[in-house]
Order: C-alpha cells, then structure tokens, then sequence
C-alpha cells in the first residue's frame, strides 16, 4: 500500500503549489487512475509516489518506508518495487541501448538473475507485450513509439515491481495503438496482479482501464471513486465536462449524466 | 592525411635519409637533389629529414598531453554535474578563474617555473588548458543529464558511477572526440608556438614550429624553408580536424549531432 499523507510540492521559484495538501492511497493489487487536465498536478504527484522528487510538506509511505530521493537512493526495496514509466517513451530510452540491454538494465541492477535467467526472463517479457523477438538486437531509439512504449512497459515490469505507474501511457500515439497499449495494460494487470496507477489526461483511458478513478485539478484531488460501469458515480462538474469533452453524446445521455446550474439539471 | 603524419612519426628513423641533426656548413642552403630531396637549411641539415623527425615531436607532445587532458577532462566535467550543486559552483568557479587568462599566458608562466623540456611543455600545456576541456565536458554532460533516458536509468536502479559509465560518457563521446580532434590540432599549434618563440625545446631541435623560428632569417632569400613546417602543421592540423568531423558521424547515433 502507497499512502500519500497532506502532501504538498511547491517547485522553486514557483508561488503556486503543483500539489497542493493531496491525501491519496494506492491499494494493493488496484488499477487506479489519477485524470485531469494539463498543469493539473498529475505527473508531479507521480514522480513524488515514485520518490523521483522530495515533497515540500507532508509524506509518502510504502511498507513503513518513506517514499523521498535521499531513501529511493540508499534503498534497493523502493527502487524495485516501484517503478515509472516515463511520459515520452522516445526520450526514456537510451539512444545506444538495444532493445535487450533497455529491459536488462533493470534486471542487472535490481534483480539477482544468471545471464540465462535474464535471456528467458526478456523473452518471455517480449512475448508479452507482443513484440516479435528478432527486435530485441535492434536499438530501442529505432522502434516505433508505440513499440517503444511496450519497451518501457516491458522494462518497468523487469524489474519485478509490486506498484506501477505510467504517466500518460497513450498519450501521442494513434488511436489503434492507443486502444492496444490500453488492452496490454488490462492483460497484463489480471495477469501479474501488480498494483498499476495510469496517470492520463484522457478519462476515457481510465473508464475503459480502472476500477478507480480520482480526478485531479489545480494540485487538488477533486474526487475518488470506485468505478463499476456507470458513469452517473462522477459527482462534481468538472469530471462530467472531462467525461463529454472524450466520450460521445450518446454514451453520456444513456447514464443521464448532467450537471446543476442554479437548481437546474443541464445536460453536458 | 594524418595517417602518414603518424607513419613519419612512428618510423622516422627508418624513413628519413639523412641525420636530422648532422650540420654541414659546406651544404648550408643546398638546392633539392637526391641525397637532400628538399633541400638544406641554414646549417646544412636535412630539410625532409628533419619534418619528417617534427612529426615525431608534434605528435610525441601532443597526443600524450591530450589525452591526458581528455581524462582530466571527463573526470572533472562529470563530477561537477554529479557531484552535487556546491562542487559544481566551486568546480565551476575555479574553471572560469583559468579560463579568463589566454593559455598562452599561463603556458609561459609554468614554462617559465619549471624551466625547458618536452615533459614541462606537456605540464604546461595541461595547466593552460585543463578548463576548457572540463568545462566543455561538463556542457556536454548537463544538456545530457537532462533528458529523459537519465531519469529511466535512475528509475531501473543505476547509481551514480553505472550512470556516468554506462550512459553519460558514452553519450557524450560522439561530441567530445570531436573536440578531442580539433584539441590534438590546438595541442600541436600550441607546441609549435612555443618552439617558434623558443620556449620548451633546446635549440636545433627538429620541431616544426622551431623550424619555423630558423627560418625567419631566410624569409626573402629561401621562403621555402619557411613554407615546408608551415605546410606540415597546416596539414596536420587540418587533417585531425577533418578526422574529428568524420568520426562524429560515424560516432553520432542518428548521424549527427
């Protein structure tokens, strides 16, 4: 479990807060996503739960470990059981690496593995994220972006991590890609049961995806819920405008999805 | 261009036809023939022999002293970028403070304490010019440091030294070993510089730039002996900068940098 305690992250420089007092938990074996606009504090709040960035206020906990960079370097625990995968998958591969030594790397540093183990390991890895194995010689800054996003995923997953968390998995790929990283997240979720947070602009990445669903805006978490299929669970305004500026009319009347202004129900 | 530079320098004894440093008064300024192919100085000497033997300088000097301050170089750039915000300030402080006085100037001055030789010229070489190569290290390494395949290496568990290993110097490389190139050139310029202006080398030494300094007082009558050591450093020099533009595409992932 990840607790986020009133944490607060005020960049230097900066007046505002980009996460302001947010009190959030990750439970064990979840698929949650954190929505919201661009600015609005997301991928902050990632890189803060991934211990990448030092809160200004307020603390993050993992099994009795305080989430910060200064543990994150002296310990080997946070470093595999959390892992980001990073927004431009283009940029977070090295442009030298092939294919293998990118998914190697979090093996050779993190896990203890023979040089067998860690082939069968890739292998098996590239099988699932539907790569063909003849691309593991090849260099990872020579692949599509959407292959270079299963790379990323399969890398974050090499290191055997119990809490993943993609921030902005789909974002700048193509709708059939989209939809195929959406699928590969939701396979490989049921089938490792590893806690995974996907952090999008996009609710409707998260509707199809999650069974959580918080909302952020302005550094603050607006609203949390457990999401089962029935979009008429968003309460607040600014979630219902998220969910008709991505799904279609149709979709939104057929839950009765609406919001009030001066005691009358508007449709969105 | 170069390659034959280093064959010269490597073979010079075997390649050149006369002793280098023979005088032979009654040669003195002896046309072009098969025994002296161009020609002798103003003291009888070899003229092919004794470029032939400067390449063994130029290149003996040079290449030792600039790999010493690539080392130095990678060294301290890197250390400053990981080594923290205060080592940084101060390492780059210290970098400015040699960089504000022209190399030439603090070369004379070591050159000046410590006295002639070849070793005091390397010495004095890697003094002038160690902040440059460090700065330029340290450039190359901040631009790096902030991209995002940094930030995934440091998120599969690299520590420091794996990262600066693995990922930043190799990704530095292609850009450094063309300033490496274009400092080997700098490097021989330098040493012909102070062989020109009589510093560093004993006298009658077959180096390129001290061939030039002999040569001055012929400038009229024999120019050729002033136009062989130019035409020697000129190619040299040109030939390692045109070696470090070509390594760079070859170095360079997407074909430049």
């Amino acid at each position: 479990m990840l607790s986020v305690l009133n944490v607060s992250k005020i960049y230097r420089g900066e007046k505002k807060a980009a996460v302001d007092n947010v009190n959030f938990t990750l439970n064990n074996g979840e698929f949650c996503s954190l929505v919201g606009e661009s600015g609005s504090g997301k991928s902050t709040l990632a890189q803060l739960m991934s211990g990448l960035i030092a809160a200004t206020s307020g603390e993050i906990m993992y099994d009795n470990i305080r989430v910060s960079p200064k543990e994150r370097r002296t310990s080997k625990k946070l470093c595999s059981e959390i892992q980001l995968v990073l927004q431009n998958s283009k940029a977070a591969v090295d442009p030298r690496f092939s294919v293998y030594d990118t998914i190697a790397e979090p093996i050779r540093n993190l896990r203890k593995c023979s040089r067998t183990e860690e082939s069968e390991i890739i292998t098996q890895f590239i099988r699932d994220i539907e790569l063909d194995e003849t691309i593991l010689r090849q260099k990872a800054s020579e692949l599509s972006g959407g292959q270079q996003k299963r790379v990323c995923i399969a890398r974050a997953l090499a290191a055997d991590p119990k809490i993943i968390i993609f921030d902005e998995a789909v974002s700048g790929l193509d709708m059939a890609v989209r939809k195929s990283i959406l699928d590969l997240l939701k396979r490989v979720h049921s089938k490792t049961g590893k806690t995974f947070l996907l952090i999008t602009h996009d609710i409707d990445a998260a509707i199809y995806t999650s069974s959580r669903i918080a909302v952020m805006r302005g550094g603050k978490i607006l609203e949390d819920i457990y999401y089962s299929g029935d979009l008429g669970v968003f309460k607040k305004d600014y979630s219902k405008r998220l969910i008709s500026s991505s799904l279609p009319q149709s979709v939104i009347d057929a839950y009765g999805v609406y919001i009030e202004q001066n005691k009358r129900r508007i449709s969105i | 261009m170069i390659v034959i530079v280093i064959i010269c320098a490597l073979f010079a004894p075997a390649i050149a036809p006369n002793d280098p440093y023979e005088i032979n008064p009654a040669m003195k300024y002896h046309a072009a023939d098969s025994e002296f192919p161009l020609g002798t100085d103003q003291l009888g000497r070899c003229e092919l022999s004794r470029l032939i033997y400067g390449a063994r300088y130029s290149l003996g000097v040079s290449v030792p002293m600039i790999i010493v301050l690539a080392v130095l170089g990678l060294f301290i750039g890197t250390l400053s970028v990981c080594g923290g915000e205060k080592l940084d300030r101060i390492i780059t402080f210290i970098c400015d403070v040699f960089i504000s006085f022209p190399s030439l100037i603090i070369s004379i001055a070591v050159i000046s304490i410590l006295g002639n030789g070849l070793q005091n010229i390397g010495i004095a070489a890697v003094v002038s010019m160690w902040a440059w190569f460090a700065r330029t290290v340290r450039s190359y390494a901040v631009t790096e440091m902030g991209k995002e395949y940094i930030l995934a290496a440091r998120i599969s568990g690299c520590g420091t030294l794996k990262l600066i290993f693995k990922h930043l110097i190799p990704n530095i490389l292609p850009q450094f070993i063309v300033y490496f190139s274009t400092g080997i050139a700098s490097a021989i310029l330098m040493v012909s510089s102070f062989a020109f202006l009589g510093l560093g080398l004993p006298s009658g030494t077959p180096e390129w730039g001290a061939m030039l300094n002999d040569a001055r007082t012929c400038l009229y009558t024999h120019p050729e002996m002033l136009i062989y050591p130019g035409v020697c450093i000129l190619i040299t020099t040109g030939g390692f900068n045109l070696f470090g533009e070509a390594l760079r595409d070859i170095l360079s992932v997407d074909g430049g940098i």
